[in-house]
Protein backbone atom coordinates (compact mmCIF):
# COMPACT_ATOMS: atom_id res chain seq x y z
CA UNK A 1 0.00 0.00 0.00
CA UNK A 2 1.36 3.42 -0.80
CA UNK A 3 1.56 6.30 1.24
CA UNK A 4 -0.90 8.66 1.25
CA UNK A 5 -0.09 12.23 1.92
CA UNK A 6 -1.44 13.97 4.54
CA UNK A 7 -2.91 17.66 3.29
CA UNK A 8 -3.86 16.85 -0.43
CA UNK A 9 -4.83 20.73 -0.77
CA UNK A 10 -1.50 22.09 0.60
CA UNK A 11 -0.24 24.47 -2.06
CA UNK A 12 3.09 24.50 -3.66
CA UNK A 13 2.34 27.99 -4.62
CA UNK A 14 2.33 28.52 -0.42
CA UNK A 15 5.50 26.80 -0.37
CA UNK A 16 7.93 27.50 2.84
CA UNK A 17 11.13 25.75 3.90
CA UNK A 18 10.06 25.42 7.20
CA UNK A 19 8.94 21.72 7.37
CA UNK A 20 11.99 20.57 4.74
CA UNK A 21 13.95 22.26 6.96
CA UNK A 22 12.78 20.86 10.14
CA UNK A 23 13.05 17.53 8.75
CA UNK A 24 16.79 18.06 7.02
CA UNK A 25 17.90 19.27 10.91
CA UNK A 26 18.10 22.33 10.05
CA UNK A 27 20.94 21.85 7.29
CA UNK A 28 20.22 24.52 5.57
CA UNK A 29 23.28 23.52 2.71
CA UNK A 30 21.56 20.33 2.26
CA UNK A 31 18.09 21.32 1.38
CA UNK A 32 19.83 23.90 -1.63
CA UNK A 33 21.48 20.62 -2.58
CA UNK A 34 18.29 18.55 -2.56
CA UNK A 35 16.22 21.16 -4.43
CA UNK A 36 19.16 21.27 -6.66
CA UNK A 37 18.80 17.58 -7.57
CA UNK A 38 14.99 17.93 -7.62
CA UNK A 39 14.67 20.51 -10.26
CA UNK A 40 17.71 18.51 -12.21
CA UNK A 41 15.81 15.17 -11.83
CA UNK A 42 11.73 15.88 -12.15
CA UNK A 43 11.60 17.44 -15.71
CA UNK A 44 12.91 13.55 -16.86
CA UNK A 45 10.63 11.90 -14.00
CA UNK A 46 7.53 14.18 -15.52
CA UNK A 47 8.65 12.81 -19.01
CA UNK A 48 8.41 9.10 -17.75
CA UNK A 49 4.86 9.86 -16.79
CA UNK A 50 4.06 11.60 -19.57
CA UNK A 51 4.86 8.76 -22.13
CA UNK A 52 3.30 6.55 -19.41
CA UNK A 53 0.36 8.11 -19.97
CA UNK A 54 0.12 8.60 -23.26
CA UNK A 55 0.59 4.48 -24.17
CA UNK A 56 -1.98 4.13 -22.04
CA UNK A 57 0.71 1.99 -20.06
CA UNK A 58 -1.10 1.24 -16.14
CA UNK A 59 1.68 -0.34 -14.95
CA UNK A 60 4.14 2.24 -15.67
CA UNK A 61 2.04 5.29 -14.70
CA UNK A 62 2.12 3.16 -11.60
CA UNK A 63 5.54 3.65 -11.21
CA UNK A 64 6.32 6.70 -12.77
CA UNK A 65 3.78 8.51 -10.43
CA UNK A 66 5.13 6.30 -7.53
CA UNK A 67 8.89 7.51 -8.08
CA UNK A 68 7.69 11.21 -8.73
CA UNK A 69 5.90 11.16 -5.81
CA UNK A 70 8.76 9.75 -3.07
CA UNK A 71 11.00 12.44 -4.93
CA UNK A 72 8.68 15.54 -4.54
CA UNK A 73 7.35 14.42 -1.03
CA UNK A 74 10.88 15.35 0.14
CA UNK A 75 9.57 18.92 -0.29
CA UNK A 76 5.71 18.68 0.10
CA UNK A 77 3.67 16.72 1.81
CA UNK A 78 0.39 17.76 -0.35
CA UNK A 79 -0.46 19.50 -3.34
CA UNK A 80 1.79 17.75 -6.13
CA UNK A 81 2.59 14.58 -3.79
CA UNK A 82 -1.15 14.07 -3.24
CA UNK A 83 -1.39 14.68 -7.21
CA UNK A 84 1.05 12.09 -8.22
CA UNK A 85 -0.59 9.44 -5.44
CA UNK A 86 -3.75 9.55 -6.94
CA UNK A 87 -2.05 9.27 -10.81
CA UNK A 88 -0.43 6.06 -9.21
CA UNK A 89 -3.25 5.12 -7.56
CA UNK A 90 -5.25 4.90 -11.13
CA UNK A 91 -2.34 3.09 -12.81
CA UNK A 92 -2.43 0.63 -9.70
CA UNK A 93 -6.60 0.29 -10.51
CA UNK A 94 -5.83 0.63 -14.43
CA UNK A 95 -8.36 3.53 -14.26
CA UNK A 96 -6.46 5.96 -16.42
CA UNK A 97 -9.71 8.15 -17.89
CA UNK A 98 -9.03 10.49 -15.60
CA UNK A 99 -5.23 10.74 -16.13
CA UNK A 100 -4.41 13.68 -18.51
CA UNK A 101 -6.51 16.40 -16.42
CA UNK A 102 -4.62 15.46 -13.23
CA UNK A 103 -1.38 15.53 -15.32
CA UNK A 104 -2.00 18.78 -16.34
CA UNK A 105 -2.53 19.73 -12.45
CA UNK A 106 0.66 17.83 -11.58
CA UNK A 107 2.79 19.98 -13.84
CA UNK A 108 1.02 23.65 -12.85
CA UNK A 109 1.98 22.45 -8.94
CA UNK A 110 5.86 21.15 -9.82
CA UNK A 111 6.07 24.58 -12.05
CA UNK A 112 4.83 26.11 -8.51
CA UNK A 113 6.52 24.52 -6.90
CA UNK A 114 9.84 24.94 -8.46
CA UNK A 115 9.87 28.55 -8.50
CA UNK A 116 9.29 28.66 -4.94
CA UNK A 117 12.39 26.26 -4.70
CA UNK A 118 14.78 28.18 -6.91
CA UNK A 119 13.93 31.54 -4.98
CA UNK A 120 15.24 29.64 -1.55
CA UNK A 121 17.90 27.92 -3.59
CA UNK A 122 18.98 31.79 -4.97
CA UNK A 123 19.23 32.62 -0.95
CA UNK A 124 21.66 30.24 -0.44
CA UNK A 125 22.95 27.71 1.91
CA UNK A 126 23.19 30.97 4.61
CA UNK A 127 19.46 31.84 3.87
CA UNK A 128 19.97 35.70 2.84
CA UNK B 1 38.47 -4.51 24.57
CA UNK B 2 36.04 -7.66 24.29
CA UNK B 3 37.66 -10.74 24.16
CA UNK B 4 37.64 -12.70 20.96
CA UNK B 5 35.08 -15.33 21.05
CA UNK B 6 37.03 -18.48 21.28
CA UNK B 7 38.52 -16.57 24.79
CA UNK B 8 34.71 -15.38 25.34
CA UNK B 9 33.84 -19.10 25.35
CA UNK B 10 36.74 -20.29 27.34
CA UNK B 11 36.08 -18.04 29.90
CA UNK B 12 32.67 -19.01 30.01
CA UNK B 13 33.33 -22.32 30.65
CA UNK B 14 36.17 -21.74 33.09
CA UNK B 15 33.79 -19.40 35.08
CA UNK B 16 30.84 -22.34 34.99
CA UNK B 17 34.07 -25.28 35.64
CA UNK B 18 34.59 -22.98 38.79
CA UNK B 19 30.94 -22.85 39.71
CA UNK B 20 30.31 -26.42 39.74
CA UNK B 21 33.10 -26.36 42.25
CA UNK B 22 32.15 -23.81 44.87
CA UNK B 23 28.48 -25.18 44.36
CA UNK B 24 30.17 -28.67 45.79
CA UNK B 25 28.69 -30.04 42.51
CA UNK B 26 32.16 -31.95 41.77
CA UNK B 27 35.25 -32.56 42.91
CA UNK B 28 38.19 -31.39 41.13
CA UNK B 29 38.20 -35.13 40.42
CA UNK B 30 34.18 -35.45 39.24
CA UNK B 31 34.97 -32.64 36.90
CA UNK B 32 37.62 -34.78 34.92
CA UNK B 33 34.98 -37.87 34.98
CA UNK B 34 32.63 -35.44 33.73
CA UNK B 35 34.79 -34.23 30.89
CA UNK B 36 36.18 -37.21 30.05
CA UNK B 37 32.73 -38.62 29.60
CA UNK B 38 31.55 -35.72 27.88
CA UNK B 39 34.26 -35.84 25.14
CA UNK B 40 33.48 -39.72 24.63
CA UNK B 41 30.03 -39.09 24.07
CA UNK B 42 30.64 -35.77 22.52
CA UNK B 43 28.16 -34.19 24.93
CA UNK B 44 29.21 -30.55 26.59
CA UNK B 45 30.60 -30.30 29.66
CA UNK B 46 26.84 -29.29 31.32
CA UNK B 47 25.27 -32.16 29.41
CA UNK B 48 27.44 -34.46 30.57
CA UNK B 49 27.30 -34.08 34.56
CA UNK B 50 23.40 -33.89 34.13
CA UNK B 51 23.72 -37.51 32.03
CA UNK B 52 26.08 -38.91 35.26
CA UNK B 53 23.35 -37.50 37.33
CA UNK B 54 25.56 -35.12 39.19
CA UNK B 55 23.24 -32.13 38.60
CA UNK B 56 19.32 -31.74 37.29
CA UNK B 57 19.41 -30.49 34.12
CA UNK B 58 17.98 -26.86 35.25
CA UNK B 59 20.47 -25.93 37.72
CA UNK B 60 23.30 -27.19 35.49
CA UNK B 61 21.64 -24.39 32.33
CA UNK B 62 21.35 -21.67 35.35
CA UNK B 63 24.94 -22.04 36.60
CA UNK B 64 26.31 -21.72 32.49
CA UNK B 65 23.70 -18.96 31.91
CA UNK B 66 25.46 -16.88 35.60
CA UNK B 67 28.64 -18.11 34.19
CA UNK B 68 28.16 -15.80 30.67
CA UNK B 69 26.13 -13.14 32.60
CA UNK B 70 22.99 -13.75 30.63
CA UNK B 71 19.88 -13.78 32.64
CA UNK B 72 18.33 -17.93 32.59
CA UNK B 73 14.87 -16.14 31.45
CA UNK B 74 16.19 -15.68 28.57
CA UNK B 75 17.37 -19.54 27.77
CA UNK B 76 14.31 -21.03 30.07
CA UNK B 77 11.27 -18.92 29.36
CA UNK B 78 11.98 -16.02 26.75
CA UNK B 79 11.15 -16.65 23.39
CA UNK B 80 13.84 -15.52 20.94
CA UNK B 81 12.03 -12.73 19.66
CA UNK B 82 12.06 -11.60 23.06
CA UNK B 83 15.40 -11.91 23.46
CA UNK B 84 16.55 -10.34 20.43
CA UNK B 85 14.48 -7.48 21.65
CA UNK B 86 17.22 -6.44 24.30
CA UNK B 87 19.79 -7.32 21.59
CA UNK B 88 18.03 -5.00 18.35
CA UNK B 89 16.32 -1.71 18.29
CA UNK B 90 12.40 -2.40 18.45
CA UNK B 91 12.22 -0.90 14.79
CA UNK B 92 14.03 -3.72 13.61
CA UNK B 93 11.98 -6.40 14.89
CA UNK B 94 8.54 -5.55 13.54
CA UNK B 95 6.10 -7.96 13.79
CA UNK B 96 7.01 -11.43 13.05
CA UNK B 97 10.00 -13.30 14.28
CA UNK B 98 13.06 -12.28 12.69
CA UNK B 99 16.37 -12.03 14.49
CA UNK B 100 18.69 -9.81 12.46
CA UNK B 101 21.63 -10.52 15.22
CA UNK B 102 23.06 -14.21 15.20
CA UNK B 103 26.13 -16.61 14.17
CA UNK B 104 25.44 -17.39 10.80
CA UNK B 105 22.17 -18.48 8.40
CA UNK B 106 21.74 -21.55 9.51
CA UNK B 107 21.11 -20.34 13.31
CA UNK B 108 19.29 -17.21 11.83
CA UNK B 109 16.38 -19.57 10.62
CA UNK B 110 16.95 -21.77 13.86
CA UNK B 111 16.14 -18.94 15.65
CA UNK B 112 13.70 -17.52 14.41
CA UNK B 113 11.42 -20.71 13.96
CA UNK B 114 12.02 -22.62 17.70
CA UNK B 115 11.58 -21.06 20.92
CA UNK B 116 14.16 -20.58 22.91
CA UNK B 117 14.21 -23.04 25.72
CA UNK B 118 17.25 -25.13 26.50
CA UNK B 119 16.39 -27.80 23.83
CA UNK B 120 16.70 -24.37 21.13
CA UNK B 121 19.85 -23.70 23.00
CA UNK B 122 21.36 -27.29 22.38
CA UNK B 123 20.20 -27.50 18.68
CA UNK B 124 21.44 -23.71 17.74
CA UNK B 125 24.58 -25.32 19.31
CA UNK B 126 24.22 -28.61 17.08
CA UNK B 127 23.28 -26.61 13.94
CA UNK B 128 26.03 -24.15 13.81
CA UNK B 129 28.71 -26.78 15.73
CA UNK B 130 29.67 -24.71 18.03
CA UNK B 131 29.48 -25.32 22.16
CA UNK B 132 26.47 -23.98 24.16
CA UNK B 133 29.02 -22.38 26.31
CA UNK B 134 30.29 -20.57 22.91
CA UNK B 135 26.53 -19.68 21.98
CA UNK B 136 26.10 -18.18 25.70
CA UNK B 137 29.31 -16.39 25.00
CA UNK B 138 28.18 -14.90 21.73
CA UNK B 139 24.43 -13.78 23.41
CA UNK B 140 26.48 -12.32 26.22
CA UNK B 141 28.65 -10.57 24.24
CA UNK B 142 26.27 -9.21 21.87
CA UNK B 143 24.09 -7.41 24.85
CA UNK B 144 27.47 -6.16 26.34
CA UNK B 145 27.93 -4.49 23.26
CA UNK B 146 24.34 -3.51 22.85
CA UNK B 147 24.22 -1.94 25.97
CA UNK B 148 27.39 0.13 25.52
CA UNK B 149 26.29 1.42 21.96
CA UNK B 150 22.85 2.49 21.71
CA UNK B 151 20.92 1.14 18.52
CA UNK B 152 18.48 3.80 18.77
CA UNK B 153 20.39 7.32 18.33
CA UNK B 154 17.98 10.35 19.12
CA UNK B 155 16.46 11.31 15.66
CA UNK B 156 16.78 14.96 16.36
CA UNK B 157 20.09 15.12 18.51
CA UNK B 158 22.21 12.32 16.43
CA UNK B 159 25.46 13.99 16.57
CA UNK B 160 26.92 14.69 13.48
CA UNK B 161 30.19 12.07 12.35
CA UNK B 162 33.23 13.64 13.17
CA UNK B 163 35.81 13.69 10.31
CA UNK B 164 37.90 10.63 12.10
CA UNK B 165 34.95 8.60 12.35
CA UNK B 166 34.20 8.87 9.02
CA UNK B 167 37.85 8.15 8.17
CA UNK B 168 38.38 5.12 10.01
CA UNK B 169 34.59 3.76 10.14
CA UNK B 170 33.57 4.59 6.19
CA UNK B 171 35.82 5.20 3.44
CA UNK B 172 36.43 1.62 2.91
CA UNK B 173 32.67 0.99 2.69
CA UNK B 174 30.96 1.17 -0.65
CA UNK B 175 26.93 1.66 -0.65
CA UNK B 176 24.83 1.04 -3.42
CA UNK B 177 21.95 2.98 -4.02
CA UNK B 178 18.72 1.45 -6.35
CA UNK B 179 16.21 4.05 -6.80
CA UNK B 180 14.23 4.91 -10.09
CA UNK B 181 13.74 8.49 -8.10
CA UNK B 182 16.67 10.11 -8.88
CA UNK B 183 16.26 13.16 -6.18
CA UNK B 184 16.21 9.74 -3.43
CA UNK B 185 19.57 8.69 -5.17
CA UNK B 186 21.12 12.46 -5.02
CA UNK B 187 19.86 13.09 -1.10
CA UNK B 188 21.18 9.48 -0.51
CA UNK B 189 24.15 9.92 -1.91
CA UNK B 190 25.18 13.55 -0.42
CA UNK B 191 24.53 11.96 2.91
CA UNK B 192 26.38 9.16 2.80
CA UNK B 193 29.33 10.63 1.40
CA UNK B 194 29.62 13.26 3.50
CA UNK B 195 30.06 10.50 5.60
CA UNK B 196 32.48 9.24 4.17
CA UNK B 197 31.00 5.97 2.07
CA UNK B 198 31.85 4.84 -1.42
CA UNK B 199 28.89 5.27 -3.33
CA UNK B 200 27.88 3.80 -6.50
CA UNK B 201 24.03 3.94 -8.14
CA UNK B 202 21.84 1.99 -9.55
CA UNK B 203 18.18 3.04 -11.64
CA UNK B 204 16.45 -0.42 -11.32
CA UNK B 205 16.69 -3.95 -9.59
CA UNK B 206 18.40 -5.32 -12.92
CA UNK B 207 20.98 -2.41 -12.84
CA UNK B 208 21.47 -3.39 -9.24
CA UNK B 209 22.22 -7.14 -10.02
CA UNK B 210 24.77 -6.28 -12.79
CA UNK B 211 27.08 -3.79 -10.57
CA UNK B 212 26.52 -6.47 -7.53
CA UNK B 213 28.19 -9.36 -9.81
CA UNK B 214 31.03 -7.24 -10.55
CA UNK B 215 31.85 -5.22 -7.79
CA UNK B 216 32.45 -5.10 -4.09
CA UNK B 217 29.33 -3.64 -2.33
CA UNK B 218 29.18 -3.19 1.71
CA UNK B 219 25.41 -2.49 1.59
CA UNK B 220 22.87 -2.13 -0.34
CA UNK B 221 20.30 0.96 -0.08
CA UNK B 222 16.65 -0.42 -1.72
CA UNK B 223 13.51 0.72 -3.40
CA UNK B 224 11.32 -1.31 -3.95
CA UNK B 225 8.48 -0.08 -7.06
CA UNK B 226 10.97 0.38 -9.70
CA UNK B 227 11.26 -0.70 -13.85
CA UNK B 228 12.60 -3.77 -15.48
CA UNK B 229 13.29 -5.64 -11.55
CA UNK B 230 11.73 -4.34 -8.82
CA UNK B 231 13.24 -4.27 -5.24
CA UNK B 232 11.36 -7.64 -4.49
CA UNK B 233 13.12 -9.34 -7.15
CA UNK B 234 16.47 -7.38 -6.48
CA UNK B 235 16.66 -8.58 -2.72
CA UNK B 236 15.72 -12.48 -3.45
CA UNK B 237 18.60 -12.28 -6.88
CA UNK B 238 21.30 -10.59 -4.04
CA UNK B 239 20.46 -13.04 -1.42
CA UNK B 240 21.29 -15.75 -4.19
CA UNK B 241 24.15 -14.93 -5.34
CA UNK B 242 27.14 -16.08 -2.83
CA UNK B 243 28.80 -13.03 -2.52
CA UNK B 244 25.55 -10.84 -1.25
CA UNK B 245 24.15 -13.74 1.33
CA UNK B 246 24.95 -11.22 4.22
CA UNK B 247 25.87 -8.05 2.94
CA UNK B 248 23.15 -5.80 4.56
CA UNK B 249 20.05 -4.62 2.20
CA UNK B 250 18.20 -1.54 4.20
CA UNK B 251 15.10 -0.83 2.18
CA UNK B 252 14.12 2.80 1.88
CA UNK B 253 10.63 3.67 0.00
CA UNK B 254 7.14 4.82 -0.08
CA UNK B 255 4.97 1.21 -0.09
CA UNK B 256 3.92 1.55 3.40
CA UNK B 257 2.37 -1.33 5.42
CA UNK B 258 3.36 -3.90 7.67
CA UNK B 259 2.81 -6.43 4.58
CA UNK B 260 5.13 -4.78 2.78
CA UNK B 261 7.54 -4.70 5.42
CA UNK B 262 7.37 -8.33 6.44
CA UNK B 263 7.69 -9.44 3.03
CA UNK B 264 11.00 -7.56 2.40
CA UNK B 265 12.50 -8.50 5.55
CA UNK B 266 11.35 -12.34 4.75
CA UNK B 267 13.10 -11.95 1.47
CA UNK B 268 15.92 -11.27 3.32
CA UNK B 269 16.19 -7.32 3.64
CA UNK B 270 17.77 -6.31 7.22
CA UNK B 271 15.91 -2.77 7.97
CA UNK B 272 13.01 -0.91 6.17
CA UNK B 273 12.50 2.48 6.16
CA UNK B 274 9.20 4.44 4.57
CA UNK B 275 10.54 7.89 2.83
CA UNK B 276 10.67 10.46 3.07
CA UNK B 277 12.85 9.54 5.56
CA UNK B 278 14.70 11.91 7.85
CA UNK B 279 18.57 11.83 7.13
CA UNK B 280 19.75 10.93 10.70
CA UNK B 281 17.40 7.96 10.58
CA UNK B 282 18.69 6.65 7.85
CA UNK B 283 22.33 7.34 8.29
CA UNK B 284 21.87 5.84 11.55
CA UNK B 285 20.27 2.86 10.61
CA UNK B 286 22.95 2.27 7.99
CA UNK B 287 25.62 2.66 10.64
CA UNK B 288 23.52 0.11 12.55
CA UNK B 289 23.42 -2.29 10.02
CA UNK B 290 27.16 -2.14 9.42
CA UNK B 291 27.52 -2.62 13.77
CA UNK B 292 25.07 -5.51 13.76
CA UNK B 293 26.88 -7.15 11.06
CA UNK B 294 30.82 -6.45 12.45
CA UNK B 295 29.18 -7.98 15.92
CA UNK B 296 27.46 -11.04 13.73
CA UNK B 297 30.66 -11.96 12.06
CA UNK B 298 32.52 -11.60 15.44
CA UNK B 299 30.97 -13.79 17.26
CA UNK B 300 30.63 -16.59 14.22
CA UNK B 301 34.15 -16.30 13.46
Amino acid sequence: MAKVPHTPHESPARWTPTRMLARLDGDRELAVQLAEIFIDEYPDMLQRLRDAVAADSADDVRRAAHALKGSISNFIDGGPTATAYELEAMGRTGQLEGTPPLLERLDRELIALTACLREFQSKGAGGG
Amino acid sequence: MAPAPRDAAAQVLEAFREALVREHIVTGAGLERALQHGRAAGLDLQDAIVSLGLIDEETAYRLLADAAHIPFADLKTVRPTALARHLVPPSLLHRHEVLPLSVDDKAVRYVTSKPCDLEADRALSMSTGRSTAAMLACRSELRAALADDSLEPSQSAAPRTNETERDAASTRHTVLIVDDDGTTRGLVRLLLERDGYRVLEAVNGRNAVDIAATEKLDLVVMDLLMPELDGYGAIVALRSHVRHTTTPIVVVTSEEGPAVEAQVLELGADDYILKPFEPTVLTSRIKAAFRRQRLAVSCGS
